[in-house]
C-alpha cells in the first residue's frame, strides 16, 4: 500500500522519504496538545459535563481579574531578574575563559558544567534553608545582630525568586555566549588593531557590536525560560504564596481543595504561547545575523588572549564566590539538613547532633518506586530521542523535499511553548481525550512521550550541525557503491555521528534525571519520579526529609557526571535544555 | 643598508608549544625591506613566513631578535620593548578578508580614520575614503553591506581598508588563496598596479611560486623557519642555491650523480664534465637539476636515449615524460611536437643549465 502510494507520488515527481513518518510522529503529539489547551482555554463549566459550553469568558476574565494581572506582573519581574542575574553572571565568565590568559580553563568549563547539571530545586532548597525571611538561619542571624523585627533578606518576592533563578542559569549564559566569543573569527579583530584602533575601541566597535546579536539571542532564550519556569518559583514562592505564571496555573489544576480550574489557566497559558512564540521569532532571527558573523576557521590561529596579569586574582575570585556561595553552599546546607530533624542552624554543635533519622522514617518502598522509574526514563528516553531526532535531521539537512521546512519549524517548536503548558496539555488530553483508548495516565509511558517531545529540539538541533559538517558525497559514495538508504545510514552516517549520539543521549539522560516541572504535573502514585518525591516531601512540609533525598541524587549525581566527563563531547555541548 | 630599510628584521625567532613540544616556527632570520619595494615571502606551509608577517605587524610577540618599521624599532626582545599592532604604522590584509560583517562597505574602510591611529576630521574622511574606494574600482558599491558582495569584491574593501591611511607598510597574509584561479590571476596583477599607485612598501606572504614570481620586486624563499634565498624573480628561478628552492621554485628534474673526478659526474646520463659546486671531493654523491624547457627530445636513438612514457598538451607547448633507467625526465618542447608515447626519443639537454648540488 504504501509502495503504491510513493509509486505514485514519485511518477508526479515527489518522492517521499521513508523516515518521513516517523519524523512527524512527535509534532503531531505537540500540535495535539496545543489544540487541545486552546479548546479547554475556550469552555467554560466543568469540562466533559454537559453544562460546558464554548466562550471567551476565560479570556474577559483574564484581563479583569486583578489576581491574574498580578500573576503576570510577578512572571515579567522574575523573568528580568533571572535574565539580569544570569547574564551578568554568565557573561563576564564567558569573556574572561576565552578572551584572556586565564589558567586552566578546564577548571573553568568543569565548574560551569557542574553548574548546568546541578538541579535548580536543589538550589532553591538551599537558599529556602539560608536565606528564608522567617526560617532561613542568614536572616535569624542578622535580626538577631541587628535587633531587626524582620529579616532583612526577602527571597520570597518575585525580584528575589529571580535572583536564585537567575544562579542557576548563570551557567547557560555562560554556555550561550562562550560559543560567540570562541568562533568569531579572530582576523576581525586583528584587523582592527592593523588599523590602528586601540583595544578599547576593538572592543566598543568590533567585538561587541558582532556579539550583540548573539548576546541578544541568549538574553531572549533565558527571558523566556524565565517566563514559565516552575522549580525556584514552586520551592521559593508557593509557601509564601508568591505566584508567577508556571506556579499559578499549577495551583488552579492542583487546587488543595475544591475542582480543579483549567480555563483561566489554559487562557493565560494560550497568551504566554503567544508571546513566547513573538520572542522565539526575535530569537531565531538574532541567532541567524550572529551566525553570519560566525566563522569556521581551519587552521587559523585562535583570538590573541589578553594577558590577564594582575586581574587573575579577582577573575578567580568572581568565579569562585559564584560557584561556592552561589551554587556549592546551598547544596551542602541541603546536605546538612539531611541529618537534621527540623531545620537547624549550620553550627558544629548541631553537628555533632547529626542523626539518621531521616532515612530511618523515609518511605523506603515509594523511593525505590521513583528510583525504578527513574532509571527506565532515564534508559528508554535518550535512545527514543535520539532515533526521532535522526529521522528529522535527516530530513532537514539533506532531504530536498518542501517538507523539511515544516519539520524545520515543527522542531523548533517546543522551544516555544513553555513546558508547564506542555505538561498541563498533556495532562488534559492524556485525561481527556485518550485516556478511553489508550490508558496512558499514571503511567510511566506519558513521561516518555512528553520528554520526548520536550528535548526532540536539542536532539535535532545536535544531529543536524553534525550531519552538515558530513559531506553529502560519503552517503553518495554508499548509494553509488550499491548500499541501500537504510544501510548507508547503519554503515556509513551513525558511525559518523557516533560521538554527537553519545552525547545526546548522556545528556537528554542527565537532563531527565533532575526534570521536576513535567514529572510534577504529570505523575501519579505509581509513576513518581525522584524529583518528584522530593517536591512533595518539600510541599509536605518535610524539608529536611526532602533535603535527605536529595543526598541521595546528588550521590548518584557523581558517578553520572564522570560518565558524562569521559564520553560526551564537550565542546559540541549546546545548551538547549 | 639599515638606513634605507623600511622594515628591518633581525636574528628574529618565534616559538610554538605544540604537543610535541616546543617548536621553533622562525629561526634567527635577518631580512631587509627598501623603500617602495614589494618583497614576497614564499614558502610550503608551516615555513614560517606567516608567523614572521605577524611578527612585523605585532600580531605575535617574537620570542628573539628585533623588528624595526621605518626606522622605529617596534619590538625587541633583547631590550623588551613591543610596540602594539595599533601603534604600527601599517595595514594589513588576511586571508579570510576579515572584512567587518555589521558594516557596509564604507564604513569598513572609513573605521581605521575615524577610530584608528591616524584620525582625520570628519569632512576629510569622505574624501579620503572614497579615492580608496576608487583605487580599488569599488566605486558605486560603498553602501552595500560587505556580506553581500563576493569573495574578490571583499579581498578589494580589505585592501582599501589597508590603505586608506597611507600607511607606511603594507603586510599581506596570502590575500589571493580564497579566490578562484582566474580571478587570483586578475587580482594579482592589480595588487600590483595598486601598490605601485599607492607606493606603498609591501611585505606579501605566499605558498604559490607563479604569485610569488610574478608580484615580488624579490622574492624570500623559506623552508622550516630559515630563509633559504632572497632574491630577484630572476635570480631565484635562475640559481637556486640550494635543493630545496630548486624544487620548491618552478618544475625542475633531478638526477642523483656521483663526483669520479675533477669535473665529472657519473649519472644515468653517463659520464660528463660539469661545473661543480666548492669543495666536492672524489666519491661525493651529488644531484644534477635541470629545468623541463633546458632539455630537448628528438626522435631516433642518440646518445642519452629512453622511452616516452606520457605525452601531455599544453596548447604553446607538450610535456614529454621519457624514462631512462628507471628515472623519469621531463621535457618541455616548445610548439608543435608529434612523439608518441612508446618511442624511443633521444635527449638534447642544454648543458650550461646544469645546476648541482652536493647531498
Amino acid at each position: 500500500m504504501q509502495k503504491a502510494v510513493s509509486k505514485y507520488l514519485s511518477k508526479k515527481g515527489i518522492s517521499i522519504s521513508p523516515f518521513l513518518p516517523l519524523s512527524l510522529l512527535p509534532m503531531i503529539g505537540l500540535i495535539g496538545i496545543v489544540i487541545v489547551f486552546i479548546w479547554v482555554s475556550l469552555q467554560t463549566g466543568t469540562l466533559g459535563s454537559d453544562d460546558a459550553e464554548f466562550s471567551w469568558d476565560n479570556y474577559k476574565s483574564l484581563f479583569g481579574d486583578e489576581f491574574v494581572l498580578e500573576v503576570l506582573e510577578n512572571t515579567f519581574i522574575f523573568a528580568i531578574a533571572t535574565t539580569a542575574v544570569s547574564l551578568a553572571v554568565g557573561l563576564p565568565i564567558a569573556w574572561i575563559t576565552e578572551r584572556t590568559t586565564i589558567r586552566p580553563k578546564a577548571l573553568i568549563y568543569a565548574m560551569m558544567t557542574t553548574g548546568l547539571l546541578v538541579p535548580p530545586i536543589f538550589i532553591g532548597m538551599g537558599w529556602t534553608f539560608i536565606a528564608h525571611q522567617r526560617i532561613g538561619f542568614f536572616n535569624k542571624a542578622l535580626m538577631a545582630m541587628f535587633g531587626l523585627e524582620k529579616g532583612p533578606i526577602n527571597l520570597e518576592s518575585p525580584a528575589g525568586m529571580g535572583l536564585i533563578e537567575g544562579l542557576t542559569l548563570a551557567p547557560l549564559a555562560f554556555v550561550l555566549s562562550v560559543q560567540v566569543f570562541r568562533t568569531m573569527n579572530p582576523a576581525l579583530e586583528e584587523a582592527a588593531l592593523t588599523s590602528g584602533l586601540s583595544f578599547k575601541r576593538t572592543l566598543q566597535k568590533i567585538t561587541l557590536p558582532l556579539a550583540r546579536p548573539a548576546i541578544l539571542a541568549a538574553l531572549i532564550y533565558i527571558f523566556v525560560i524565565g517566563l514559565a519556569t516552575f522549580d525556584i518559583p514552586a520551592v521559593i514562592g508557593l509557601s509564601s504564596n508568591i505566584y508567577v505564571f508556571s506556579t499559578y496555573v499549577f495551583t488552579e489544576a492542583f487546587p488543595p481543595d475544591g475542582l480543579p480550574e483549567y480555563g483561566i489557566p489554559a487562557a493565560l497559558g494560550t497568551a504566554m504561547i503567544v508571546v513566547a512564540a513573538i520572542l522565539t521569532l526575535w530569537y531565531v532571527q538574532m541567532l541567524r545575523e550572529s551566525q553570519r558573523y560566525q566563522v569556521i576557521t581551519g587552521k587559523g590561529y585562535r583570538a590573541t588572549e589578553i594577558p590577564i596579569g594582575n586581574w587573575a586574582f579577582g577573575c578567580w575570585s568572581f568565579i569562585s564566590i559564584y560557584f561556592f556561595v552561589g551554587l556549592m553552599l546551598p547544596v551542602l546546607i541541603v546536605a546538612f539538613m539531611a541529618f537534621q530533624p527540623y531545620i537547624t542552624p549550620p553550627t558544629f554543635e548541631a553537628l555533632e547532633k547529626a542523626t539518621l533519622l531521616n532515612f530511618h522514617e523515609m518511605n523506603w518502598e515509594y523511593v525505590w518506586r521513583g528510583v525504578k522509574n527513574t532509571v527506565l526514563l532515564m534508559v528508554v528516553t535518550p535512545p527514543l530521542i535520539l532515533l526521532f531526532a535522526f529521522c528529522v535531521s535527516w530530513i532537514v539537512v539533506r532531504s530536498r523535499s518542501k517538507s523539511r521546512y515544516i519539520l524545520e519549524f515543527g522542531s523548533f517548536l517546543p522551544h516555544t511553548i513553555p513546558r508547564v503548558v506542555i505538561a498541563i496539555g498533556a495532562l488534559m488530553l492524556s485525561l481527556y481525550v485518550v485516556q478511553n483508548y489508550v490508558p496512558l495516565y499514571g503511567t510511566v509511558w506519558l513521561l516518555v512521550i512528553v520528554y520526548l517531545i520536550v528535548w526532540l529540539p536539542f536532539g535535532t538541533r545536535a544531529l543536524n550541525s553534525a550531519m552538515i559538517q558530513i559531506h553529502k558525497e560519503l552517503e553518495e559514495a554508499a548509494y553509488t557503491s550499491g548500499l541501500t538508504k537504510f544501510r548507508t545510514v547503519g554503515k556509513v552516517m551513525v558511525p559518523l555521528l557516533r560521538p554527537t549520539m553519545l552525547t545526546v543521549c548522556i545528556w537528554t539522560g542527565l537532563l531527565i534525571y533532575r526534570e521536576m516541572t513535567v514529572a510534577v504535573f504529570l505523575i501519579s502514585q505509581d509513576n513518581v519520579t525522584l524529583p518528584a518525591i522530593v517536591w512533595g516531601r518539600w510541599t509536605q512540609a518535610a524539608p529536611t526529609s526532602a533535603a535527605a533525598i536529595t543526598v541521595l541524587m546528588m550521590l548518584a549525581l557523581f558517578p553520572l557526571m564522570l560518565i558524562f566527563w569521559r564520553f560526551a563531547r564537550r565542546s559540541r555541548l549546546s545548551a538547549d535544555m | 643598508m639599515s638606513n634605507n630599510s623600511v622594515i628591518s628584521i633581525r636574528s628574529l625567532e618565534k616559538f610554538y608549544p605544540s604537543n610535541r613540544g616546543l617548536v621553533q616556527a622562525v629561526r634567527k632570520i635577518n631580512l631587509e625591506v627598501a623603500q617602495n619595494e614589494f618583497v614576497v615571502l614564499l614558502g610550503p606551509s608551516g615555513c614560517g613566513k606567516t608567523t614572521t608577517l605577524r611578527c612585523v605587524a605585532g600580531l605575535e610577540r617574537p620570542d628573539g631578535g628585533e623588528i624595526e618599521i621605518g626606522g622605529e624599532l617596534v619590538n625587541s626582545y633583547e631590550k623588551g620593548n613591543f610596540v602594539p599592532p595599533e601603534q604600527r604604522d601599517i595595514g594589513m590584509v588576511f586571508q579570510s578578508y576579515a572584512v567587518w560583517p555589521h558594516l557596509n562597505v564604507f564604513q569598513n574602510v572609513a573605521l581605521p580614520l575615524t577610530d584608528g591611529r591616524k584620525r582625520l576630521p570628519k569632512n576629510q574622511v569622505k574624501d579620503q575614503v572614497m579615492d580608496c574606494i576608487k583605487l580599488v574600482q569599488l566605486d558605486g558599491l560603498e553602501d552595500r553591506p560587505v556580506t553581500d558582495l563576493s569573495g574578490g569584491q571583499q579581498q578589494r574593501v580589505a585592501l582599501a581598508r589597508a590603505l586608506v591611511t597611507h600607511p607606511m607598510v603594507l603586510l599581506m597574509d596570502e590575500p589571493l588563496s580564497n579566490l578562484d584561479a582566474r580571478l587570483r590571476e586578475e587580482m594579482r596583477i592589480e595588487l600590483k598596479k595598486i601598490a605601485e599607485t599607492a607606493g606603498v612598501t609591501s611585505l606579501y606572504v605566499t605558498h604559490d611560486q607563479a604569485e610569488a614570481l610574478s608580484l615580488g620586486d624579490r622574492i624570500c624563499v623559506m623552508s622550516e623557519g630559515v630563509i633559504q634565498q632572497v632574491g630577484t624573480p630572476e635570480e631565484v628561478y635562475a640559481n637556486p642555491p640550494n635543493q630545496f628552492v630548486a624544487e620548491f621554485v618552478g618544475e625542475m628534474n633531478f638526477i642523483k650523480g656521483t663526483v669520479t673526478g675533477e669535473g665529472q659526474i657519473q649519472s644515468i646520463l653517463g659520464s660528463g664534465s660539469y661545473n661543480l659546486p666548492d669543495g666536492c671531493q672524489k666519491g661525493d654523491s651529488v644531484t644534477l637539476a635541470i629545468r623541463p624547457q633546458h632539455v630537448g627530445v628528438q626522435h631516433g636513438d642518440g646518445a642519452q636515449s629512453g622511452t616516452i612514457k606520457s605525452r601531455t598538451y599544453l596548447g604553446d607547448a607538450v610535456i614529454y615524460e621519457v624514462e631512462i633507467s628507471e628515472t623519469i625526465i621531463m621535457a618541455r618542447m616548445e610548439g608543435e611536437s608529434r612523439l608518441q608515447v612508446g618511442e624511443t626519443a633521444s635527449l638534447s639537454i642544454q648543458h650550461n643549465h646544469w645546476h648541482i648540488y652536493r647531498n
